[in-house]
């Protein structure tokens, strides 16, 4: 799913965001990256969606590597992720289910199938009730279900969101984890920032990494607990 | 219909983005309505000046005035000489009467004025048609005759037409450039403002895997609707205007009613659409380029 070697990340302003690193991440698990701010979470959610690209050694995701002459196979690899980011970027002016659906309608779904995978993602975020109501009308909770709900919505291989809990206390941002976590299947692989090391035991993750300048330590959730 | 998916999608963000830049839209729109009404008034001048010499060739007539007290015969004479000189195809005898019934047709309503004479004012001639590039030789034929005391053909009228004529088919061309590249660059503007306006949401979109027509495409529709809908509204200026002008002009030039200007403006009015749909789509394709991979 997704294999690092020898990796290392340096910014074109000569910042190391990541030390070199070996990763492996396979289908289905529940990744939990942890660290303080700047211990390089970000950087690495970049690599993975093709945002930045590998200063040395090798990184792929879903097969595809991760370099600057696969600009066009990156976009396509983009197709099979469902990011949530930290600002959501959701677009404004547009219902809750407009948004949703913009996620799919390049993708292979018919205009029902999108309707369908939708509505269904928007209901298992507990969003149904407000399904065409704007979205400048939500709270900042209810924003970033309509970004888990879009990620969803597009079936994808690897869901990855990028501090989900950052603005939520303690109960929503455990509710939000337990949520995004219960996302993954044999078919679909989470992987989460946060900085809140202390909501990690509330958790069920198959796999947690705690950064520090690069990935310090990389150990399954059953050796942590 | 997998393609059709996202009309309506398209349709709703071309809508969109034109709400969020609504007044430069508006006044990038009236710019090009004038820009493009000024091209079809040019236009039409051109065309309708090359009309004109167009008609008035096509007559190639000289006028043979002889002099005065010539009995039949002699006016016979003159006339089988005229006919034998080549390139003259047909001589008519006009006579004092329908000289001036053909005066009093071409003036139509203005006929009036040759109330004031008193006796008819003009004298008989022979009507000359004859082939063109011959012309010259024919002039000097019918000068070197005897009993002719005047000829009066359309070659400096015509020469000066001509020159009007091809002043305003460069005045067009320039302008027809001018509006083509003054298109281009407020079109490809209105796209960059729109581009640029809306960078999050293209980013986004972009993070997501859209390929590069799904974000490109409201935008290239917005550049040619705004381009297309400033030709149609320029068209429609310049109808009325035609309309208004008409009874004005025709008035002017007795000429008028004999060109076809319905032909005219239709013909214009189609090209400058048609074109205004290209610059529009061209324009925007260019202004999208600064849509890069992110």
């Amino acid at each position: 799913m997704i294999r690092a070697e020898k990796c290392r990340l340096i910014y074109n302003e000569g910042t190391c965001a990541l030390e070199t690193f070996d990763l492996e991440i396979n289908r289905g698990e529940n990744v939990l990256i942890v660290g303080p701010s700047g211990s390089g979470k970000t950087s690495l959610l970049k690599l993975v969606m093709g945002m930045a690209y590998p200063t040395e050694g090798k990184f792929a995701v879903l097969g595809q590597n991760i370099s600057k002459d696969q600009s066009k196979a990156i976009r396509k690899l983009r197709t099979q992720i469902g990011p949530i980011f930290q600002d959501f970027r959701l677009l404004s002016g547009r219902s809750v289910l407009d948004n949703v659906v913009l996620g799919m309608r390049f993708l292979s779904f018919s205009q029902s199938e999108m309707k369908v995978s939708a509505t269904e993602a928007i209901e298992r975020v507990g969003l149904g009730h407000k399904i065409h109501h704007d979205i400048d009308r939500l709270s900042w909770g209810e924003c970033q279900r309509v970004a888990i709900a879009r990620a969803i919505s597009r079936k994808p291989k690897l869901i990855v969101a990028d501090e989900p809990t950052g603005n939520l206390d303690e109960e929503n941002a455990i509710n939000v984890l337990k949520l995004l976590t219960s996302l993954s299947d044999s078919e679909t692989t989470v992987l989460i920032t946060t900085h809140a090391t202390h909501l990690v035991k509330h958790v069920n993750a198959t796999k947690v990494l705690t950064m520090n300048n690069g990935i310090e330590r990389c150990v399954a959730m059953h050796e942590e607990l | 219909m997998k393609n059709f998916k996202n009309t309506l999608y398209y349709i709703s963000e071309v809508k969109t983005i034109l709400k969020i830049n609504g007044l430069s839209t508006l006044l990038s729109l009236a710019s090009l309505v004038l820009i493009f009404f000024v091209t079809l008034l040019t236009l039409t001048g051109w065309w309708l000046s090359h009309e004109v010499i167009q008609g008035i060739k096509s007559e190639a007539e000289v006028s043979v005035y002889f002099k005065k007290d010539l009995n039949s015969y002699a006016l016979d004479a003159l006339k089988e000489s005229i006919e034998k000189i080549e390139g003259v195809n047909l001589v008519t005898f006009v006579t004092q009467d329908e000289a001036y019934e053909a005066m009093a047709s071409i003036l139509g309503e203005e006929a009036k004025v040759l109330n004031h004479f008193n006796e008819n004012p003009f004298e008989a001639y022979f009507e000359i048609g004859i082939t063109l590039e011959h012309r010259q030789s024919v002039l000097e034929a019918i000068n070197s005759l005897q009993n002719v005391a005047s000829i009066r053909d359309n070659r400096e009228i015509l020469d000066t037409l001509e020159r009007i004529s091809r002043f305003i088919m460069i005045i067009a061309l320039v302008l027809s450039i001018a509006v083509g590249v003054t298109t281009f660059i407020i079109t490809s503007h209105i796209i960059r403002e729109g581009v640029n306006a809306h960078r999050d949401q293209i980013n986004t979109l972009q993070l997501l895997g859209a390929p590069n027509r799904f974000i490109r495409m409201p935008f290239l529709m917005e550049g040619t609707l705004i381009s297309v809908m400033s030709g149609v509204f320029s068209v429609m200026l310049y109808f009325l205007f035609i309309m208004a002008m008409r009874p004005m002009v025709s008035g002017v030039f007795p000429f008028w009613p004999l060109i076809n200007m319905h032909a005219i403006t239709q013909t214009i009015g189609a090209v400058v659409i048609f074109s205004s749909m290209i610059l529009g789509g061209v324009a925007s394709v260019f202004g999208l380029n600064q849509i890069s991979e992110m």
